[in-house]
């Protein structure tokens, strides 16, 4: 039986700053979990391999870079190879979901959320992520 | 249950925010259906309109703003589809920009959170004139004891069971409510809870009078929300220097500073459920304007807020009249022995280092307000 490590640090990565502060004090309120926000894929990509979070919670549909690539971009940093990435879309169609799956995601969350569920959601998917292997 | 109100305070607050980036949204989803009335919106600027609508029904809804979710959904959908008729999109534009619209009047219709705690607070009394107590036993020479305690001065009102407290309680405003856990009828514990699930009576100081000494027990009444207890029998020495040391933190206004609101709730609700009463202030501008009208007894101040950050505060609040001589508690994000000098040198009188442990914050505050370590 594998044990569930404890979840702590969470970053989030969403072009959407009104996104991150809802994600944000959402997870805040959780109590237990720390909270880090970018706007910017790319400053994620530069600060993520140093600070090695537990989670990643990444946005599909964004500018510079969609959810794909900037998964792709993570699992090639040596730190972030093993790190659990959740993403959120507002497209949750089975076949899409299946495909982030083999992707290689944790998990998917819709969008709009409940930021009341959230951290709850998030828990559920890190146990299960776990659980898996 | 804590949590929950501190989300729906949080999230009052976050929709505030949101809805002032509505207005840039709008703006930009104005200019577009312009260009598309008049036959000049681009392939370009029909994939910013896409994704305008897209952003706005994942945010909108997460909002709690379902019409914004339900008609950013529509016009996303519409110009999925391959027709680029404008008849079809421009009333689907015109509908969320209404939805947007309506929006901004319900929240700007909403009680601001940092105006509510305000009308509540009263000038902190040091006399103890005006106090109500609500002892509720169905042991009458309890009750009368209570009332001897105290001079003529406080008022006690009795009650003899749960029943005839809730009577009272409609309309009575106590400063703290003596509770005894064991009567017939309806027990303490469920009173309790009533009066914590009333919004109005919900920050009154409960004291539990109980003859039950298990430690986990008494966990339990605190989890449920009393401030304090007293062990039958007791010495009425006792009972009477646990009022008054609650009735003292009735009259004592804490002002919490922060932007974070994450922060000023979780610390909101301990200096609650100790029994002192709290204003909270999510910027720098906001705290200054009301501790003009407000007289707190001690600030907690964090040091890095955009705008006016927690210096700037503190100078502020020190230049205001008799503010030389009111406590204040910083708390500051990094343990920078410069940033530590600095604010002693402004003049604040404590700091706490974050993260913090909530009961580190509060015992420092007890000692700047001069009030003995509290024990619940």
């Amino acid at each position: 039986m594998s044990t569930v490590p404890i979840l702590k640090t969470i970053s989030c990565i969403d072009d959407d700053e009104d996104i991150l502060a809802i994600v944000d004090m959402a997870l805040q309120l959780d109590g237990d979990l720390e909270v880090s926000t970018y706007q910017s894929a790319l400053e994620a990509l530069e600060t993520l391999p140093r600070t090695v979070p537990d989670l990643i919670l990444l946005d599909v549909m964004m500018p510079e870079m969609d959810g794909q690539q900037v998964l792709e971009s993570l699992r090639q940093r040596p730190t972030l190879v093993a790190t659990p990435v959740i993403f959120m879309t507002a497209r949750v169609q089975a076949q899409e979901v299946e495909r982030y799956h083999a992707l290689g995601v944790a998990g998917v969350i819709s969008k709009p959320f409940d930021p009341i569920t959230l951290s709850g959601d998030i828990r559920r998917i890190w146990s299960e992520a776990y659980g898996r292997h | 249950m804590a949590a929950t109100e501190a989300q729906s305070t949080a999230l009052a607050v976050l929709r505030r925010n949101f809805v002032k980036h509505l207005q840039e949204r709008s703006a930009v989803i104005q200019e577009i259906r312009h260009l598309c009335e008049v036959g000049q919106a681009s392939a370009e600027h029909y994939k910013n309109l896409k994704r305008e609508a897209h952003k706005l029904a994942g945010s909108g809804g997460s909002y709690g703003f379902s019409e914004i979710r339900e008609r950013a959904q529509s016009l996303e959908g519409s110009l999925d589809a391959t027709s680029t008729n404008t008849s079809v999109y421009l009333p689907l534009i015109d509908a969320l920009l209404e939805a947007c619209a309506t929006a901004e009047a319900v929240t700007g219709a909403e009680q601001p959170v940092e105006q509510a705690p305000a009308p509540a607070v009263p000038e902190p009394q040091r006399a103890a004139t005006g106090t109500t107590i609500l002892v509720v036993d169905d042991d009458e020479s309890i009750r009368s004891l209570v009332g001897s305690l105290f001079s003529e001065q406080v008022r006690v009102v009795e009650a003899p069971d749960a029943d005839r407290a809730q009577v009272l309680l409609v309309e009575l405003r106590p400063d703290v409510i003596i509770l005894d856990e064991d009567m017939p009828g309806l027990k303490g514990r469920d009173l309790l809870a009533r009066i914590k699930s009333n919004t109005t009576l919900a920050e009154v100081p409960v004291i539990m009078l109980t003859s039950n000494q298990r430690a986990a027990d008494i966990a339990v009444f605190i989890a449920e929300g009393i401030t304090t207890y007293c062990p039958k029998p007791f010495a009425p020495q006792t009972l009477k220097e646990r009022i008054e040391s609650i009735l003292i933190r009735r009259r004592t206004t804490v002002m919490i500073i922060d932007d974070d609101i994450a922060v000023g709730e979780l610390l909101r609700h301990k200096f609650q459920a100790l029994g002192f009463r709290v204003v909270l202030a999510s910027n720098g501008q906001q705290a200054v304007t009301m501790a003009k009208n407000c007289k707190a007894d001690l600030y907690v101040l964090d040091r890095m807020m955009p705008g006016l950050d927690g210096f700037a505060v503190l100078k502020a609040l020190r230049a205001q009249p008799g503010g030389a001589d009111i406590p204040v508690l910083m708390l500051t994000a990094k343990r920078r022995p410069e940033d530590i000098v600095q604010g002693l040198e402004l003049g604040a009188n404590d700091y706490v280092v974050k993260p913090f442990a909530p009961d580190e914050v509060l015992a420092r505050s007890m000692r700047l307000l001069r009030l003995p370590a509290f024990t619940p």
